[in-house]
């Protein structure tokens, strides 16, 4: 657990405070102007409220620890979890508040039921679309019983993460990748993986089959263990992100780099997890890569990437990308480039990485279901717009198709199409 | 303790303090003198303007959404004729004011219970309506005397409440 998030604050007045302390001072004035004593009875509950509110207030907060974590599947976003302090007795006035990050949207109002150890909530979200987002801790606020005061208390805890890309991603690293030679100066890690000589002993960890494990050292040992297994080469992936902005405005081309990042972050992890290494490119007026790698700490870096990744304010030439991308990856890599297609000019950065040695496929989340998302039943002419963008959509992944394989991403939720591409050899078209 | 549904336009605590402060605010018109369309209709109006006000959301709407019921108390003890009862009428509504204010609907757990917040003013409206029914009127002294009183008062109690306020760390932790 991380050191305090959020220091403590000292007390202030709410807005409501000085709305009771001015009318009062008001009522207070008439009344003497008047010589009316009415008023000034009136006035005296509002001038002290603050004052005893004033008195209400501790002078220093024990902080709050804040044990959560997510769960739910696909685009439900369940967040559980409790705030409890140690020796502070029960949460009198204290107020939990989320911040819910974008797009993530509340799907039924958060159950929060105040304990006598601390405060259990469960936040009910929803993501309308891949994405990685991080959920900040709470901020917890103590409120005087008349709730004309508050103050910030420190909170512990550490923010959560939140990944939901198409479950079909973990089954993507059956992909038969190239190899590729090492740079000068590069060592390349063991690569282990599930099948091959047998190299080491290790724990059983989820996803791990049967024949995997090794009985006798686990009947030995007391503990599930599993074999390691030294393999050749499990193969290099490069994944590019086409972040460039295009003619769809800036909001689409945000939620589709969502989709994007979320998409590329789930290749990588299913990659990793086989022990394959995977680098990554960001491009969008210039190239930000991170070089191949494998293990926790490239994961990391490329989920810190992925999440710090925003379209750009320039579009960069399409040659720069293929160019830059040689300075930091070898050529022969696998590559992934991930973009929606949504202008002709985005097509153009497959010749140029076929030139500069990079075999490329495309994944292309679509941005028609994007555009045509509005409240109410569709009309004819939503129809005829619909119809209109697949016909410009399907032309452009044709002229894409001559350059390299396009595997449309139309359903956010689903990536069969891209399981489907790597079972089959390539080259085989997928999609409609 | 689950805070009100989200979807609740108005939350049942709120509305009984808000119908105890129109209630009041009429009364005391109605004692007051005042005409009973204006006794009734001002505080009516202003706790009706307030509850829409307070029930929008936003930050600021429950922050201020108070202003129109206070405005419509005010005017109505403003108008009325200065009696004992009057007066203890506008301090009741004052202190009914203090506990709806210290509603917050949209809040996600319930604030702790207001009504021993009411304790320290409600003791010095006591103090001031007895203050008004035992000392002599009319003497400039008296009044003088009075306040530098309150003030000497609070001013004691905050230094009191200074020690008295233990810090919530743990003994540990210091």
């Amino acid at each position: 657990m991380s050191a305090a998030d959020s220091p403590a604050s000292p007390v202030r007045f709410r807005s409501r405070a000085f709305v009771l302390l001015g009318v009062g001072a008001a009522l207070a004035a008439v009344a003497v102007a008047d010589r009316d004593s009415v008023p000034l009875f009136l006035a005296v509950p509002l001038l002290l409220g603050p004052v005893a509110a004033l008195l209400a207030a501790a002078r220093a907060a024990a902080p709050r620890r804040v044990v959560w974590s997510v769960d739910g599947s696909r685009d439900e976003v369940e967040v559980v979890g409790s705030i409890e302090a140690a020796g502070a007795g029960p949460p009198t006035g204290i107020v939990p508040v989320f911040a819910r990050p974008e797009p993530l949207v509340e799907r039924v109002p958060p159950e929060v039921e105040a304990t006598a150890s601390g405060i259990e909530f469960r936040l009910h979200w929803s993501a309308p679309y891949p994405c990685l987002v991080t959920v900040e801790c709470p901020t917890l606020v103590w409120r005087d019983p008349l709730g004309l005061l508050e103050r910030n208390l420190p909170v512990l805890g550490e923010p959560l993460r939140v990944q939901r890309f198409p479950p079909e991603l973990a089954r993507a690293a059956r992909a038969p990748l190239r190899r590729t030679t090492p740079l000068p100066g590069e060592v390349r890690a063991r690569q282990l993986g599930p099948s091959g000589e047998f190299f080491g002993l290790r724990p059983y960890g989820e996803g791990d089959t049967a024949r995997q494990v090794n009985w006798s050292a686990t009947a030995r040992s007391g503990r599930m263990l599993a074999n390691d297994f030294r393999v050749e080469r499990t193969g290099d992936l490069l994944i590019v992100l086409d972040l460039r902005p295009t003619s769809l405005g800036p909001e689409i081309d945000a939620r589709l780099a969502s989709v994007a990042c979320a998409g590329a972050y789930g290749l990588a992890e299913s990659f990793l997890d086989q022990k394959a290494r995977v680098g990554l490119a960001l491009f969008s007026e210039f190239v930000t890569a991170i070089p191949l790698g494998s293990g926790r700490r490239q994961r990391y870096q490329l989920l810190r990437a992925l999440q710090a990744a925003r379209i750009g304010d320039v579009a960069g030439p399409s040659e720069r990308l293929a160019v830059s991308l040689r300075r930091y990856f070898p050529p022969g890599v696998t590559t992934v480039v991930v973009s929606p297609l949504a202008d002709d000019d985005s097509t153009m950065v497959l010749p140029h990485l076929r030139r500069r040695g990079f075999p490329s496929f495309v994944l292309s989340p679509s941005p028609i279901r994007l555009l045509t998302e509005h409240p109410g039943p569709p009309t004819e002419d939503d129809a005829r717009a619909v119809r209109l963008l697949q016909l410009v959509r399907r032309r452009r992944v044709a002229d894409a198709w001559s350059e390299a394989p396009v595997v449309e991403w139309d359903d956010f939720w689903s990536l069969t199409a891209l399981t489907s591409f790597f079972a089959r050899p390539a080259g085989r078209r997928s999609g409609p | 303790m689950n805070g009100p549904p989200r979807s609740a336009i108005v939350d049942p605590r709120s509305l009984r303090a808000a119908a105890a402060v129109a209630f009041l605010s009429a009364l005391l018109g109605v004692v007051g003198g005042v005409s009973l369309p204006v006794a009734v209709g001002i505080p009516l109006g202003g706790v009706a303007i307030a509850l829409v006000v307070r029930s929008r959301p936003g930050p600021v709407a429950p922050e201020y959404g108070l202003l129109p019921a206070l405005a419509g108390t005010g005017a109505v003890a403003a108008l009325a004729t200065p009696s004992l009862l009057v007066g203890a009428l506008a301090g009741a509504a004052g202190l009914a004011l203090l506990l709806w204010n210290a509603e917050s609907p949209r809040d996600l757990v319930r604030g702790s219970d207001p009504f021993p917040g009411l304790l320290v003013p409600g003791l010095c409206l006591a103090v001031a309506l007895l203050a008004a029914v035992a000392l002599p009127a009319g003497r400039a002294a008296v009044g003088a005397a009075g306040v530098t009183l309150v003030v000497a008062f609070a001013i004691v109690v905050w230094a009191l409440g200074e020690a008295w306020r233990d810090p919530e760390v743990p003994a540990k932790a210091i």
